[in-house]
């Protein structure tokens, strides 16, 4: 070692001889170094006990993490899923069927108003159905139905449309 | 159990390593950091990492300038941390304290050994590892992750530093 030791450039000279005996009288004694290595055993032990429960825990998470980003990414790993449609049908706005479902529904109810009126819809029916049919529609600008039969029935005819404007004011 | 079976063929290579450099290490690193204690943990401390992977260290070019290398990383984490801490406490304590203690040593140290605590770390442990443990340029190079010419640059430093504490025969 110490002939590989001569300084190329620096040239080893008295002076590094006198400093490296002076410096090697002046560096503490270390300890022996079998009786070291007797004590270090088991911390020795430990440690690569401890480095191989760390090397394989670690290969054996990879290698879950691999196989489930690979059963996911996998075509046959969507087997059980149920394929739902969109919520809303593409190329149809969303508030034009409200009104294709309340013209489904007018001619239900036109046509079993027009069934009922004929016993409660003689003389009362008559009077209050203007102001019901006001009320109605007013009170039930929530309701959809009730709306569309007040307003059809003022417009068709008296006495049938009173009975069901009725029914809208003696709710309210 | 698994210890046991693994032992093997690289325990006498481990041990002999550890017999052949331990204490050259630890008297070498103490003069550098001034500690021995501190050195010698730190030295354990790179063994025993590299017993944990001896089967890859035991294939590195020079194993032991690997040790070598971890040991000193050790010597100057200890020495980052003690400085943080003293740091720390100053500010605790409202003291205006900015200058960091080189490492100590004991009062009855020879007068070159104290002009050696007083370099530059890097100079302190390049002299250190060239004259105490005897190792070359290259090697001190090696364990330090210098290049060559840093090497020689820090131990010219040092040695014009340490000249008028020697008396030359």
């Amino acid at each position: 070692m110490s002939d590989n030791r001569s300084i190329d450039d620096l040239g080893f000279d008295p002076l590094d001889d006198a400093l490296g005996s002076a410096l090697r009288a002046a560096a503490p004694a270390g300890a022996d170094a079998a009786h070291t290595l007797e004590r270090l055993r088991p911390r020795l032990s430990r440690a690569r006990r401890r480095h191989r429960t760390a090397v394989v825990g670690g290969t054996v998470v990879g290698a879950l993490a691999l196989a489930a980003v690979a059963f996911a990414v996998a075509p046959g790993g969507g087997v059980g899923k149920i394929e739902t449609p969109p919520a809303t049908r593409p190329g149809t706005p969303t508030t034009t069927p409200e009104p294709s479902v309340t013209s489904s529904t007018l001619p239900a109810e036109t046509s079993s108003p027009a069934t009922t009126p004929t016993p409660g819809g003689t003389g009362p029916g008559g009077t209050t159905a203007t102001s019901d049919d006001e009320g109605g529609g007013s009170n039930s600008g929530s309701g959809s139905s009730n709306s569309g039969s007040g307003s059809g029935s003022g417009s068709s005819g008296s006495s049938g449309s009173g009975s069901s404007g009725s029914g809208g004011g003696l709710d309210d | 159990m698994v210890i046991s079976e693994s032992r093997s063929d690289d325990e006498p290579d481990f041990d002999g390593t550890f017999r052949a450099h331990y204490t050259s290490m630890v008297r070498s690193l103490g003069l550098a950091c001034g500690d021995a204690e501190v050195a010698a943990d730190a030295v354990q401390d790179a063994f025993t990492r590299a017993y944990a992977r001896w089967s890859r260290i035991s294939g590195y070019e020079d194993p032991v300038a690997w040790i070598r290398h971890v040991a000193l990383n050790r010597v100057r984490d200890h020495y980052r941390h003690a400085s943080r801490g003293r740091r720390a406490f100053d500010r605790i304590a409202h003291r205006d304290r900015t200058d960091v203690a080189p490492p100590e040593l004991p009062p009855e140290s020879p007068g070159v050994a104290a002009a050696l605590a007083a370099l530059p770390r890097q100079q302190r442990t390049a002299a250190a590892l060239f004259y105490v443990e005897q190792l070359s340029v290259r090697e001190v190079a090696t364990s330090m992750k210098l290049s060559e010419g840093a090497v020689k640059y820090h131990l010219h430093a040092a040695r014009a530093a340490l000249r008028e504490k020697v008396s030359l025969p």
